[in-house]
């Protein structure tokens, strides 16, 4: 069936000469990050634009990091032993938490802190005073709570994704099988763990964004997209580490076999949810809820839910079926950088309507998108960082878990 | 000395200590593929005047309760539907409870013989076949309760758009109607699987059949397999087959079951998460069903080597993460009643957990959430008292679960003036009792005519079923620093 393993050693995987790429991200992120602010305080809309354009991007890539976290946790939780040889490029992207922690804090928190509706419209005062429903929500949604959580989360994800590559990354040197045994039996809590901050965070981030509006459904929504587009990250991501020769020979298409269809899988997951949500709300007719979906799906923003049907359910569903396709790394790379635009989109089409929500004389409904340069340096701005934090992570260390006592196991696996 | 392919045991339990041993998924030393099928065709072989004393005293105890069902529905059908406790405003009374309840156990068949398959869990092969045949009866159950509940039973078959001079048709926007066609695809799909996956055994107790009877009752069902290739080719195709088609479909039964609530305008049944909600709890129930029925099962007819303790630790913990998504959804509810700021979203579920029927909502946290987090222990994983205690007590928190979204909404909605309460006749409950009687009937029938574990599937997880197994592993431990997989009883 196949050829005898070969373990590779340390040097034959470990990354080296990473550290010009990461000053680039960096440079690129700063660089971004300054254009962005530039043209937010240009755009004369009390950052309005800014701060949408900056949570979009916050979002998609801690999306991306989450998903890697859940992934993982759940490879943990499930003992299991095919995704050895990739465990350690999710673990890397986990690494950007930190900073994205700093940028949360700053973008997201400091404005509510200070009483600016940037975002928010919950942090301005009088916004709130003509709010009932909103003043009924005032013991949650408040500046100093809100600061509380936002440190919880970043706290629960650092601490964890540090614990579980920290713990990979000495069992490289050690090979000492108890820490795999010790990871098993603390990925249960952290899951626990990882489920909650999740969800409150984007019931935080997203959901608040109008904060009349709510759906029990928000968390596991916004989970789906965040494990499928991590998951076509950590394709791309091994792809490119493959090429660079740390992984060569040691990932095969088998494991890209099942990078895709967990990939598949949460296209149809995705959809289930998202349609479930819309569909229930849509179907009881209720204002106080349909509100979010009309402006989004039947004003100006009908074109963006058209696109997120067709392009985050049924091109996807077909695209991914082939077995060909999921073997096939050019091709899998392309469906990839394709998931990751319409997690980008979906985040948009969340998002960008808000903006002139809750602004005198805004309405999204008859607004519709309102594209800027903005959305896309913030982009390059976080991912830049993004970039810098998980390139900085792998420099000079092994871009296998060397030491894991399945990596035998997961590089003899083959799909049958 | 053996290794073994190490790719070929994916998806099994890992070793108690040391992570790169996979265990053997059947235990004992001297097992083989006659071992195997002897020790689950002999189950069935046991001539009928030498049947087991115990399973004689459970069959006569199921058929009388069945018989009990029988009368009572017949009492249902010439009285009226108002001999069970229904009333204004609680329409659904206990026949929704029940149906969903048995909807829900029926999910965990089909989840292990179709994504446990999909993902590559090996360990399914021992339960797989027991669990699929506990999935149909429980089908069967829940598909009687709504099937009485119309009032008019003669005129069932108008829920199918059947044409017709009227010109009249069922109610395609309603989601009960949605639920027709999910139930009945979910039942024909699983039934179809079921009998597929097992001709091939079938066929196995036909050549071993010692009389007539047998050699032709067993030789119709067995379809005239004879185990050559292009059969084997055949059948592999249309399991994968199947097991993908019936993936999406042990999602869609119960979120449909969902929308039957959550469509509605009622609080505490219209919210967002109830379709994957209503999921986890359904595969939470299963999988208890199947450790209630398994446990006593591998203990009586010696299986507990195919059936291992390994098996149980794990359903143990399916059971826990299923249990613990179902304390999430019964959390986000709680708070997003609060945070949406609806007065009467907030009323219901303040209401549930206080009101009339605070007992109801503190039974089902209890045994729901509550109790199964004994299974974060290893040990009591291993204890098959509390496991039993444990699965039984899953299952009365799920009809409590049930019972309490149906009841506590309906009787507690916008106007006060419409209150109610809702009180079981006896009717209700002895048919209840007696549903349990024609699943057990089914299911005895199946411990005792059917092979109860899939004998060609756990062969394939037999080492001796990867003959390049020999020699073949000193490769793996040649040419890599690390170990390479051993399995244990070998090494």
């Amino acid at each position: 069936m196949h050829g005898p393993i070969e373990i590779p050693t340390t040097d034959q995987v470990t990354v080296t000469g990473l550290s010009k790429p990461a000053m680039i991200g960096l440079g690129i992120g700063v660089a971004g990050l300054a254009v962005t602010a530039a043209l937010g305080t240009s755009a004369g809309d009390e950052m309005r634009h800014f701060g949408h354009s900056m949570l979009v991007a916050i979002v998609f890539f801690l999306s991306i990091s989450l998903g890697a976290l859940f992934f993982t946790l759940l490879q943990h939780v499930t003992s299991a032993g095919w995704s050895v040889v990739v465990r350690r490029v999710a673990e890397a992207m986990t690494a950007a938490f930190p900073i994205l922690g700093v940028l949360a804090l700053l973008v997201l928190v400091v404005p509510v802190l200070m009483g600016w509706p940037w975002i928010y419209d919950w942090a301005d005062s009088a916004f709130v005073e003509a709010h009932e429903l909103i003043q009924h929500k005032a013991a949650y949604l408040n500046g100093k709570f809100f600061l509380v959580r936002v440190i919880a989360y970043f706290a629960v994800w650092i601490g964890v994704s540090r614990f579980f590559s920290g713990q990979s990354l000495a069992q490289d040197v050690d090979q000492d099988k108890s820490r795999t045994l010790k990871m098993q039996s603390r990925s249960g809590i952290c899951m626990i763990a990882f489920g909650l901050t999740l969800t409150f965070a984007m019931f935080d981030f997203m959901m608040s964004l109008n904060a009349e509006w709510f759906s029990t459904m928000y968390g596991v929504y916004m989970f789906a997209g965040a494990f499928w587009s991590s998951l076509a990250t950590l394709a791309l991501l091994t792809m490119w580490l493959e090429k660079r020769g740390q992984l060569k020979g040691v990932v095969t298409s088998e494991h890209y076999h099942d990078i895709g269809k967990l990939m598949f899988a949460f296209t149809v997951f995705w959809s289930y949810v998202a349609f479930s949500q819309f569909m229930l709300y849509w179907y009881a007719d209720i204002p106080e809820e349909t509100y979010w979906f009309n402006y989004r799906v039947w004003g100006d923003w009908n074109g963006f839910a058209l696109l997120l049907l067709v392009g985050h359910f049924a091109i996807p569903l077909l695209g991914l079926m082939s077995r060909h396709v999921k073997r096939n790394r050019s091709v899998l790379a392309a469906w990839a950088v394709y998931c990751l635009v319409f997690h980008f989109v979906d985040l948009y089409w969340n998002v960008m309507p808000e903006m002139v929500n809750g602004v005198p004389g805004g309405d999204p409904a008859t607004t519709g998108p309102q594209f800027d340069l903005m959305d896309l340096t913030a982009m390059i701005g976080v991912g830049g960082l993004f970039a810098f934090a998980i390139l900085k992570r792998i420099d000079g260390k092994p871009a296998l878990a060397i030491g894991d006592p399945r990596l035998p196991e997961s590089m003899a696996f083959q799909n049958i | 000395m053996t290794i073994t392919d190490p790719s070929a045991f994916g998806g099994q339990p890992s070793g108690e200590d040391d992570p790169s041993v996979r265990l053997p998924l059947i235990e004992g030393a001297g097992e083989n593929f006659t071992t195997v099928t002897e020790a689950v065709a002999s189950i069935a072989e046991i001539p009928v005047e030498r049947t087991n004393r115990a399973w004689i005293i459970c069959f006569a105890i199921s058929l009388s309760l069945l018989g009990m069902l029988g009368l009572l529905i017949l009492h249902l059908i010439t009285t009226g539907v108002g001999v069970w406790g229904n009333n204004n405003p609680a329409y659904w009374g206990w026949p929704i409870v029940n149906f969903v309840f048995w909807v829900g156990i029926g999910h965990a068949g089909t989840l292990i013989s179709a994504i446990l398959f999909l993902t590559r869990q090996n360990w399914r092969t021992g339960v797989n076949r027991a669990a699929e045949a506990m999935t149909i009866f429980a089908v069967v159950c829940a598909g009687m309760f709504p099937g009485i509940h119309i009032g008019r039973v003669w005129v069932a078959y108008w829920l199918f758009p059947l044409p017709n001079q009227m010109a009249m048709w069922p109610n395609f926007r309603s989601p009960l109607l949605w639920d027709v066609f999910a139930v009945s695809t979910y039942a024909s799909v699983s039934l179809l699987f079921w009998y597929m996956g097992m001709v091939p055994d079938l066929a196995t107790f036909r050549d071993r059949a010692v009389n007539n009877t047998r050699r032709v009752a067993y030789g119709i069902f067995s379809l005239g397999w004879t185990g050559s290739s292009r059969h084997w080719h055949v059948y592999e195709r249309a399991y994968l087959l199947l097991a993908a088609l019936a993936t999406p479909l042990v999602l869609s039964v119960h979120s449909v079951v969902s929308f039957d609530f959550a469509v509605s305008q009622l609080p505490g049944w219209h919210t967002t998460i109830f379709p994957p909600y209503f999921v986890a709890g359904a595969i939470f129930s299963g999988f208890a069903m199947v450790l209630t029925l398994m446990i006593p099962a591998r203990q009586f007819f010696g299986l507990k080597h195919i059936i291992t303790m390994r098996h149980i630790d794990v359903m143990c913990r399916i059971l826990m993460a299923t249990g613990l998504m179902v304390g999430y959804a019964y959390s986000i509810e709680f708070f997003v009643a609060w945070y949406g700021g609806v007065q009467y979203e907030s009323f219901a579920f303040v209401n549930r957990a206080f009101g009339n029927y605070w007992w109801a909502y503190w039974i089902m946290v209890s045994c729901n959430v509550l109790i199964p987090q004994v299974f974060w222990s290893k040990k009591l994983r291993g204890n098959l008292w509390v496991v039993m205690i444990v699965s039984i007590t899953t299952n009365i928190g799920m009809w409590f679960e049930r019972f309490v979204i149906a009841v506590t909404s309906l009787t507690r909605d916008f106007v006060p003036s419409s209150w109610g309460y809702f009180s079981p006749t006896w009717v209700d409950i002895t048919m209840f009792i007696g549903s349990f009687g024609l699943f057990f009937t089914l299911f005895l029938l199946f411990l005792r005519f059917l092979p109860v574990v899939a004998i060609a599937e756990v062969k394939t997880v037999l080492p001796q079923a990867h003959a390049h197994g020999d020699g073949h592993g000193e490769s793996h431990s040649a040419g890599g620093s690390a170990a390479a997989p051993a399995s244990r009883h070998d090494a």
